[in-house]
C-alpha cells in the first residue's frame, strides 16, 4: 500500500516535542529507576512508536502503550513502595524476574491483539452500515419518486448537468466492485 | 323509447298542444299551435312557434305592448320552450286568436273580389289606425299582405293585421308586396324599413282585395321587379285591372316608387275619412333619348341599367372602364347631376381601384335609392345586421362585408342620398367600429363579435348552445348545464361564437378574461380561462344558481390540470376536491380548488426541495460507492482509532483495579 506523504510537522508541534524532551530530562534526573523500569518494561511501546507506527496520530503506539503502561504500573508502584526512586537494587530484581517481564510485555501484546482484531470488526461494521445506508437512501429516493414522479429524478440530473441521471440500481453494482478491489 | 310530451308549458302560464297545429294561423316560417292559459281556459289564444334559425324581432315587443288597437293581432306573451317536434328550444309568441279566417291562405289563391266600400271600411280604416300607431312609435310592420290578414270578429268584421315579429322584417314578403328597393335586396337584407314601406304593402294589399288575386300572378320575382322598373309599380301591378278613380287615387299614392312622394299614414287617414283628390301621376325617372344596350337589353333609365349591371356583375366593369357608359350618360341622358355622380363614383384612389369597388359605386351613382350591392351581397344599410346574422359565417358574405367597409362604400352611399339619414347615424358608427373589430382574431372579436354587436337580440349561434336558443346572458348557463347533461363528448366550453356572445352581452368583463382563451403556451390556461369566465357570469347573475351538470363537466375537463402539481398526494387531493366542488354546481368553488396559486406555488417549492433532496441522496450514494472502494483504508484508519480508544478504556479499568488493590492491601 502506498504510504501517504508525511506532512511537515507544524511549528507548534515542534515546540511540544522540545518541551516533552525537557520534561523527560527532568523526570529522568529525578526518577531514574522508574524511568529505567519503564524503558525496559515499555520496550514494545517504544518499538511501536519509533519503528512501526507511521501514522501522524500514532494510534498504534497509543493502543500498545496504554496497556503496556498498565502492565508496568504495578511494578513501578512496587519500586516506589519498597525501594524508593533511587533504589536500583529493587529495579534489577524486578527486571530480572521473568514473570515481571512477562506481565509487562503481555499487556503490550494485548494491545497488539486489540490493534489487529479491531479493523476487521470495524470493516464488518462498516459493511453493514454501508448496506443499511444504501438501502435507506434508495428507499428514500423511491419514496420521492413515488410522491413526486420521475420528474424529480430528471430534475436532479438536470441540476447536475448530466444527460442521463444516475440510476439508483447502479449504486449497488459500484459498491461491490469497490469491495473486490479492497 | 320515451313518448314525446304532447303539451309544452311556457312560464307555467300557458300550455301549448304539440299535437294540435293550427295551420290557418301560420305565419310562415312560424307555425301556429293551439294554446291554453293555465288559469283561464276561456281565453282564445294561439302559440306561434318561430323558426329558431331566424332572428325574432324581440326589440319590438315593448313597443307593440303600447299599441292598444283591436285591428292588430295582440301579443300576450313570449318565451322560449323545449319544442319536441324540432328536438330543441324554439321561441314562441302567444297571440290572441283572431275571430275569423285568414283572407288568403296562399298568395296564389283567388277569391271573390271585395267591394271598395268593404275594403275601405274593413281593411283600410283599421289598417290606418294600426299603421298610425306604428308611425308614432317609429316602427314598421313589414309583413302586411293578404296572407297575414284575418277577418276579425271585433267591431263588425274588420280585418286584423297579423304577426310581424316572428321573422326578420319583410323577409317573408313576396316581391309583389314590397317596394322596388326592397325587392332589389336579399330578403334577409331588406332592413327594418320605414312607414313608407308599410304604405306600399298596404297599397298592394288593397289592390289584391280589389281584384281577388295577387297582382302579377304567375310572374317570377325577377319578372315582377323588371316590370316595376320599366313601368313603375302602379303600372306593373295594375296593368290588367280596372280600378275606379277613388281607388286609383289611393293606389297611385301608395304605390308611388318615390318614397318621398308616396302617401303617408296621414294621407291614407284623410282618404279614409272621405277626402278625395285627383290621382297623382308618379314622376318617372328621366329617360334617355336613346337606349344603352348591355347584355342584349336596351336600357333607357339608369335604374334599369344599374339593375342589369348588378345581375351581370363581372361584365359590368367593361362598360365602366371603356367609357361607353359615361358617353351615354352625357349624351343620351343629359342629366348633369347623374354624370357628375358617375364621375365621382369612378374617382377612387389607386389602392381602391378594384373592379368590385368601382361597380358598386357606379351602381349607387346610377340608382342612389337602391340598396348597397356588392357582388351577391345586396342589402339596405339597415339590413346589414340581419344579413350578417344569417350569412355572416359564409366566406362570401364575410368578404363582401369586409370589402364594403374597407372601400367606404357605406359612406359613399350615404353621401349619395338626397338627405342625410339621421336615423342611421348610430348604425353607421356601429358599422365603422365593425370594420376594426372584424380584423381582430382574438376570442371575443372578429366577425362573430360584429354579428352580436349589430344584432343584440340574436340567439347565440355557437354549435354548443345553438339548440338551446340563448338570447341573453342569463340563459347561457342553464343552456350549458343542459349541454353538459346530454353530451358526453364536450371538448371545450367556449368557442369563438360563445366568446363573442359573452363579450357583446356581459358587461362584467375587464378585458383579460377572454385573452387567456387563446393562450397556446400553457395547455391548461384556455380551459381555466373558460371556466373563470363562466364562473364570473354565474356569480354576477341576479340570482346565483348552482349548475350541477355544468360543474361536473367542468371538473372533468379540468382533470388534466392536476398534472400541474408534482406531488401525487396533492394531485389526488385536488382531484377529489375538484369532483366534490364540481358537484356543488358552483364554478367559483371549483376554481378555488383548482386555480389556487398558493397551492401551485407551494407544490412547486416543495418539488424543488424534493429535487434537491434527491440530488443530495444521489451524491451520498456516490460517496458510499467511493467509500466502499476505500473500505480497507477506512476500516484500518477507523480501526486504529477504535483500538486506541478500547485500549485506553481497558487501561483505565486496569489502573483503577491496580489502585484499588494497592489501597486495600496497604490498609
Amino acid at each position: 500500500m502506498a504510504k501517504k506523504p508525511q506532512k511537515a510537522a507544524p511549528k507548534g508541534n515542534q515546540k511540544g516535542y522540545v518541551l516533552a524532551w525537557v520534561i523527560a530530562g527532568i523526570i529522568i534526573l529525578f526518577t531514574p529507576s522508574t524511568v529505567f523500569l519503564l524503558v525496559i518494561g515499555m520496550a514494545p511501546t517504544l518499538v511501536a512508536f519509533f519503528i512501526v507506527d507511521r501514522h501522524p496520530l500514532k494510534y498504534t503506539s497509543r493502543t500498545v502503550g496504554y496497556l503496556n503502561f498498565a502492565g508496568c504500573l504495578p511494578y513501578a508502584l512496587d519500586l516506589w513502595e519498597n525501594g524508593g526512586i533511587w533504589d536500583f537494587e529493587r529495579l534489577v530484581e524486578i527486571v530480572s524476574d521473568p514473570f515481571s517481564l512477562l506481565v509487562m510485555y503481555s499487556t503490550a501484546a494485548v494491545g497488539w491483539v486489540i490493534l489487529f482484531l479491531t479493523p476487521p470488526v470495524v470493516a464488518a461494521y462498516l459493511s453493514v452500515t454501508y448496506e443499511m445506508k444504501e438501502k435507506r437512501f434508495k428507499a428514500r429516493q423511491e419514496e420521492l419518486v413515488e410522491s413526486w414522479g420521475r420528474n424529480v429524478r430528471h430534475g436532479a440530473s438536470e441540476m447536475d448537468g448530466e444527460e442521463e441521471p444516475d440510476r439508483v440500481d447502479d449504486v449497488g453494482a459500484k459498491a461491490s466492485d469497490g469491495n473486490a478491489a479492497g | 323509447m320515451a313518448k314525446s310530451p304532447t303539451r309544452v308549458s311556457l312560464r307555467d302560464r300557458y300550455e301549448i298542444s304539440v299535437d294540435e297545429p293550427l295551420p290557418a294561423y301560420d305565419n310562415l316560417p312560424g307555425m301556429a299551435f293551439k294554446a291554453q292559459h293555465v288559469r283561464d281556459s276561456n281565453r282564445d289564444i294561439i302559440a306561434l312557434i318561430c323558426d329558431p334559425k331566424l332572428p325574432v324581432r324581440f326589440e319590438m315587443i315593448s313597443d307593440l305592448s303600447e299599441i292598444d288597437v283591436p285591428y292588430l293581432m295582440q301579443l300576450q306573451d313570449w318565451g322560449v320552450v323545449d319544442w319536441p317536434p324540432e328536438g330543441r328550444r324554439c321561441p314562441v309568441l302567444i297571440y290572441d286568436r283572431p275571430a275569423g279566417d285568414r283572407i288568403m291562405t296562399s298568395l296564389d289563391e283567388e277569391f271573390e273580389p271585395m267591394r271598395e266600400e268593404e275594403i275601405i271600411e274593413n281593411f283600410v280604416a283599421p289598417a290606418y289606425q294600426v299603421l298610425r300607431e306604428f308611425r308614432d312609435l317609429d316602427i314598421a310592420h313589414r309583413a302586411i299582405r293578404p296572407s297575414n290578414l284575418y277577418r276579425g270578429g271585433a267591431e263588425g268584421g274588420r280585418f286584423i293585421i297579423g304577426d310581424c315579429i316572428s321573422s326578420p322584417p319583410a323577409m317573408a314578403q313576396s316581391f309583389v308586396y314590397e317596394p322596388i328597393e326592397s325587392c332589389m335586396a336579399n330578403p334577409a337584407g331588406r332592413g327594418i324599413g320605414i312607414s313608407s314601406d308599410d304604405m306600399y304593402s298596404l297599397g298592394v294589399t288593397i289592390l289584391t282585395l280589389l281584384t281577388g288575386h295577387s297582382p302579377c300572378k304567375g310572374m317570377s320575382d325577377e319578372e315582377v321587379l323588371e316590370a316595376k322598373l320599366s313601368k313603375g309599380s302602379y303600372g306593373a301591378l295594375t296593368q290588367s285591372s280596372r280600378v275606379s278613380l277613388t281607388m286609383m287615387e289611393a293606389l297611385r299614392g301608395l304605390l308611388n316608387d318615390d318614397h318621398d312622394e308616396r302617401w303617408t299614414v296621414d294621407d291614407i287617414g284623410m282618404w279614409v275619412n272621405g277626402r278625395r283628390g285627383s290621382p297623382v301621376q308618379q314622376s318617372m325617372e328621366s329617360r334617355a333619348s336613346r337606349s344603352f344596350s348591355f347584355m342584349n337589353i336596351d336600357h333607357f333609365t339608369c335604374r334599369e341599367l344599374a339593375h342589369t349591371m348588378v345581375n351581370n356583375w363581372s361584365r359590368s366593369i367593361n362598360i365602366i372602364r371603356d367609357g361607353t357608359l359615361d358617353t351615354w350618360l352625357r349624351r343620351a341622358l343629359g342629366d348633369d347631376a347623374k354624370v357628375n355622380a358617375f364621375n365621382d363614383a369612378k374617382n377612387v384612389s389607386e389602392v381602391d381601384d378594384e373592379d368590385d369597388n368601382l361597380i358598386a359605386r357606379c351602381c349607387i351613382a346610377l340608382d342612389p335609392s337602391a340598396p348597397i350591392r356588392f357582388r351577391d351581397f345586396k342589402a339596405t344599410v339597415e339590413g346589414f345586421p340581419n344579413m350578417l346574422a344569417l350569412y355572416g359565417e359564409s366566406g362570401d358574405t364575410k368578404n363582401a362585408f369586409a370589402q364594403i367597409l374597407q372601400y367606404g362604400i357605406i359612406d359613399y352611399w350615404d353621401a349619395s342620398q338626397p338627405r342625410t339619414r339621421i336615423d342611421l347615424v348610430t348604425l353607421y358608427r356601429d358599422l365603422k367600429r365593425a370594420r376594426e373589430v372584424m380584423t381582430r382574431t382574438a376570442s371575443g372579436e372578429g366577425v362573430e363579435r360584429v354579428i352580436y354587436d349589430l344584432n343584440p337580440a340574436l340567439a347565440c349561434l355557437s354549435p354548443l348552445v345553438e339548440e338551446y336558443y340563448v338570447i341573453d346572458i342569463d340563459s347561457l348557463l342553464p343552456a350549458m348545464d343542459s349541454l353538459a347533461e346530454k353530451s358526453d363528448d364536450v371538448r371545450f366550453l367556449i368557442d369563438r361564437h360563445l366568446a363573442a356572445f359573452i363579450a357583446a352581452h356581459f358587461s362584467g368583463l375587464r378585458g383579460s378574461e377572454l385573452r387567456d382563451l387563446d393562450n397556446q403556451a400553457d395547455p391548461y390556461l384556455p380551459i381555466l380561462a373558460a371556466i373563470r369566465l363562466l364562473s364570473l357570469i354565474q356569480e354576477r347573475a341576479t340570482r346565483v344558481k348552482p349548475y350541477v351538470n355544468l360543474g361536473k363537466l367542468a371538473a372533468k375537463m379540468l382533470e388534466p390540470t392536476v398534472k400541474r402539481y408534482h406531488n401525487r398526494q396533492t394531485r389526488e387531493r385536488i382531484a377529489s376536491a375538484m369532483k366534490e366542488a364540481g358537484a356543488t354546481g358552483r364554478l367559483s368553488e371549483l376554481l378555488s380548488v383548482t386555480d389556487n396559486y398558493q397551492i401551485v406555488e407551494d407544490d412547486e417549492r416543495r418539488f424543488q426541495m424534493a429535487v434537491m433532496e434527491y440530488r443530495d441522496i444521489t451524491n451520498r450514494l456516490r460517496q458510499l460507492v467511493s467509500d466502499q472502494g476505500n473500505r480497507g483504508a477506512i476500516s484500518r484508519e477507523l480501526g486504529a482509532q477504535v483500538s486506541s480508544v478500547l485500549s485506553g478504556v481497558a487501561t483505565m479499568i486496569a489502573l483503577l483495579a491496580i489502585v484499588l488493590v494497592t489501597f486495600l492491601t496497604s490498609g
